[in-house]
């Protein structure tokens, strides 16, 4: 009989990065066209979503490398649907790398403590990175970065939120037996 | 006899449509290089009359796909975006007393930096089919560990796109229609009524998709192989010497300082 390979990410892990990497971008998206793009509210719900869904991945695959297998994927994903993100997609792999170390280091993958700790740290590098970028195009006039500035620090109140909502949906879930240990 | 009629009538529009633009003809992973290109060019492009020329080209480049409108409006957003950014330093610079209302704004940079962007990512999204980008990870040929999932989101979209259909008509005979204000007023509720069932959902839906996988043989250790690849033809050739030509032409325009 013909043995199956054993791979350290299995298939359904695999499966739920790819519909969570979906999902958080597709649920951001109309978060923005139902809020109407630029506004506050709309800016702090997409994060408190984007954010929570990101929790409740790690919190469902508990594995070192997660953050920075989603993250992969998601900036391959832009650079193949948009021909966008080669810049941003080095120091974002990295920046997922880091923030696995962070959760390794801070008690496991088993913490929920070091879950939120991880993605906390993980919204911060990915914010900071796109304003570096985003500085990049428009570094003639620094001037048009305070309203990047303002609107990511808004946008971040929403992440903060998110990280709680997140590890709330995530017990929830567990205790229902929707995602498993 | 009239439905016989239409349906050619409709077989021979799109064929018309196909064939009438030539980006739908090229090589997808043509399309693919221009646009990270030209991404990452840019920002080394400092000179507003080689920016200028870049975005003129990056104009006529798309200009067969007819998509004025999606044009206009990124090209609006960001000059609100830009507009918004502006009055918000404005006001700053009134406060603070030091930056000023009359700082030399170069807003033409940074909007033909963005603008050659939108104009490529349109090019490529818009006469590119969802099959041939999935087919250019197979050429690519990337690791399991990357392929599975992308496949997955192409996959997932009309999935997801279904679900979120049917939680949006339980909201709606729930809690009635459903908008902007809604989001507004009850920003918990929207998140109760929005994301539980979207979660457990994209969960369900996902295991579904693992099943589906390994009933499908993805997991063995086989290659992943291209049953229907694109070949590289004169015309990509041609479009790619152009591409160099016009980043050649940039490099200088950006040296020389005009």
């Amino acid at each position: 009989m013909k043995k199956t390979k054993k791979y350290y990410w299995e298939n359904r892990e695999l499966i739920i990065i790819g519909t969570f990497a979906a999902l958080i971008k597709i649920v951001s998206f109309l978060v923005s066209i139902t809020g109407g793009g630029m506004n506050p509210i709309a800016m702090i719900m997409k994060n408190i979503i984007a954010t929570a869904l990101l929790v409740v991945l790690v919190a469902n695959i508990r594995k070192f490398g997660v953050l920075m297998l989603y993250v992969t994927i998601a900036s391959l994903i832009s650079i193949i649907t948009f021909g966008r993100g080669l810049m941003i997609a080095p120091g974002m792999i990295l920046a997922g790398l880091i923030c696995d170390l962070i959760i390794k280091l801070a008690g496991g993958y088993k913490s929920n403590f070091a879950i939120i700790l991880g993605v906390a740290f993980f919204d911060i590098m990915f914010r900071i990175i796109s304003l570096a970028l985003g500085y990049l195009f428009t570094r003639e006039n620094p001037q048009l970065m305070l309203f990047a500035f303002v609107a990511v620090g808004v946008g971040y109140i929403g992440c903060v939120i998110g990280l709680f909502v997140g590890n709330y949906f995530a017990k929830e879930l567990r205790h229902a037996g929707i995602i498993r240990m | 006899m009239s439905a016989v009629v239409l349906k050619y009538k409709t077989m021979l529009k799109n064929k018309f449509q196909i064939s009438d633009n030539y980006l739908s003809n090229l090589n997808t992973l043509t399309k693919l290089i221009f646009a990270i290109f030209f991404s990452v060019f840019i920002i080394f492009l400092t000179n507003k009359f080689a920016l200028l020329f870049l975005f003129v080209c990056s104009f006529i480049y798309v200009l067969p796909l007819k998509k004025f409108k999606t044009m206009m409006f990124f090209y609006l957003l960001i000059a609100i975006m830009f507009g918004l950014s502006l009055f918000f330093s404005f006001l700053l610079g009134l406060a603070m007393k030091k930056m000023g209302g009359n700082a030399d704004f170069k807003m033409i940079v940074p909007f033909l930096r963005i603008a050659i962007t939108i104009n490529f990512s349109i090019a490529l999204i818009l006469s590119s089919k969802t099959k041939k980008l999935v087919n250019i990870l197979k050429t690519l040929k990337f690791p399991r560990v990357l392929f599975l999932p992308i496949i997955v989101i192409f996959r997932f979209v009309p999935l997801f796109a279904r679900d979120m259909k049917q939680i949006h008509e339980s909201i709606k005979i729930r809690i009635g229609a459903f908008n902007f204000f809604t989001m507004l007023l009850n920003p918990f509720l929207f998140i109760r009524i929005m994301m539980a069932p979207t979660v457990i959902r994209a969960l369900r839906s996902a295991d579904e998709l693992a099943a589906a996988a390994e009933l499908k043989g993805i997991s063995d250790t086989k290659k992943i192989t291209n049953s229907s690849p694109e070949s590289f033809e004169f015309k990509d050739a041609i479009i790619l010497i152009a591409g160099a030509t016009v980043a050649y032409i940039c490099l200088i325009l950006n040296f020389i300082n005009l």
